[in-house]
């Protein structure tokens, strides 16, 4: 996981980070639909001080709009579609920094129905994190992602 | 032994090259719409050199009529120190009808001016490719978006069913009035763009660059495109500023911000 010492955003005294030149690292997040995938992300790019102001404030007004408290995935469920049923369709890609180095975070989603689109965004990662609930165990999609 | 060392950008240069031969391999009839801003720019120097110095196909602009006197300056310019083949499309019907930012609201008047400016010029030149210089970290659509992008007869992106794009297999055909959008840019970041443009000395209108206080930090349309409070005034200073910022790129860009999912809702019509 992030240490938070690690992921404050370079400043400008701070001097230039290496990751400017080291190629970026590419995680795609995968699992069982509902395990959290979307969430975990959010609160990664949201500790790691990732998020402009412009964004909390977009994905505060669509969680009024849609009656909920406020829901991380949001930042990356940007579909409307996705926030009405809660469910990530399509995979999505943001960049992210630690002073150490860049990533791509790649959420990728995990409802039967969308595999090509999990597929497509776990093609470009060049490293994985499978993510299981710790309530419910090993779901089916659990079972067949890491074998992709 | 030299230390050479393969750099962040350099995978990025590399991947945007070999999609723009993909593209050029793969479709006969390519246009590259090109708005004269810092990513457009990156595009044509990226276009040159995958085609080895010139741009081997149309770059289009879609002239709104609500243009920046020093963007349709550095156009001219641009165009011929690139040597380009520059296409210029108004939607005049729509500006006779008298669609504009005096009287509509920025989404309509974006809709019109470009998406439908450029579905107009897309069916006169029949073009089955257009090359977009968009990136995902602009807009949380843009970043749900594959290199290859097809769009139908309509124009409309079928966001709710994008094709599988699995290692470098692309989408390389279009039925006919349909489009695919090819977007070298989608890995890069703002500040990506702005080191290339150092490293690579692009041109760029001086815009970008601070001014009384001012800067753009994204350009459109002159009505509802808002300059940031800055005071970077060079390149390395720009890069300075977006390190320690906390605002969006696109804050200035009156249209995406309209109303809940507006980006979502032109670009589902069409609009880059």
């Amino acid at each position: 996981m992030i240490r938070k010492e690690n992921a404050q955003p370079s400043t400008p005294d701070g001097g230039r980070p290496t990751s400017d030149i080291e190629p970026k690292l590419k995680v795609v997040f995968v699992g069982h639909v509902d395990h959290g995938k979307s969430t975990l992300i959010g609160r990664i790019l949201h500790d790691t001080d990732s998020l402009s102001e412009g964004k909390i404030e977009q994905v505060k007004k669509a969680c009024a709009a849609e009656g909920m408290e406020f829901e991380f995935a949001f930042l990356l469920d940007a579909l409307l579609e996705e926030q009405k049923q809660n469910v990530t369709i399509d995979t999505t890609e943001i960049p992210f920094r630690t002073t150490r180095r860049q990533y791509a975070i790649i959420d990728a989603p995990g409802h039967k129905e969308f595999l090509k689109n999990m597929i497509t965004g776990a093609s470009r990662a060049d490293a994985a994190i499978l993510v299981i609930s710790a309530d419910e165990g090993c779901a089916n999609r659990a079972d067949v992602t890491p074998t992709c | 032994m030299a230390n050479i060392q393969r750099t962040h950008l350099d995978d990025l240069e590399n991947q945007s090259v070999f999609i723009f031969r993909e593209a050029y391999h793969a479709f006969k009839n390519i246009a590259m719409p090109w708005s004269m801003g810092k990513d457009s720019n990156v595009l044509v120097w990226l276009a040159r050199k995958a085609f080895v110095g010139r741009v081997p196909f149309p770059v289009l602009h879609i002239d709104t009529t609500y243009e920046f006197p020093e963007m349709l300056e550095f156009r001219e310019w641009a165009s011929k120190h690139h040597n380009l083949n520059l296409i210029v499309k108004i939607n005049t019907e729509a500006r006779a009808r008298g669609i504009g930012y005096e009287t509509h609201d920025p989404v309509t008047v974006t809709h019109e001016l470009k998406t439908v400016a450029l579905q107009q010029v897309l069916a006169e030149y029949k073009w089955d490719a257009l090359i977009t210089g968009i990136r995902r970290d602009e807009d949380p659509t843009r970043a749900k978006e594959r290199y290859f992008s097809p769009r139908n007869a309509q124009f409309e992106w079928d966001y709710k069913d994008q094709p599988p794009e699995f290692w470098s297999q692309f989408v390389t055909t279009a039925a006919k009035g349909e489009h695919v959008r090819i977007q070298p840019l989608l890995d890069w970041t703002e500040v990506d763009i702005w080191r290339y443009i150092q490293r690579e000395n692009i041109p760029i209108p001086q815009m970008y660059f601070a001014r009384n206080g001012k800067r753009f930090r994204s350009l459109g349309c002159s009505p509802i495109t808002h300059p940031i409070e800055s005071t970077a005034s060079t390149i390395d200073e720009i890069i300075i500023e977006l390190e320690a910022t906390k605002t969006t790129e696109r804050a200035g860009r009156a249209q995406d911000h309209y109303e809940r999912n507006a980006m979502q809702k032109l670009r589902a019509k069409g609009f880059l």
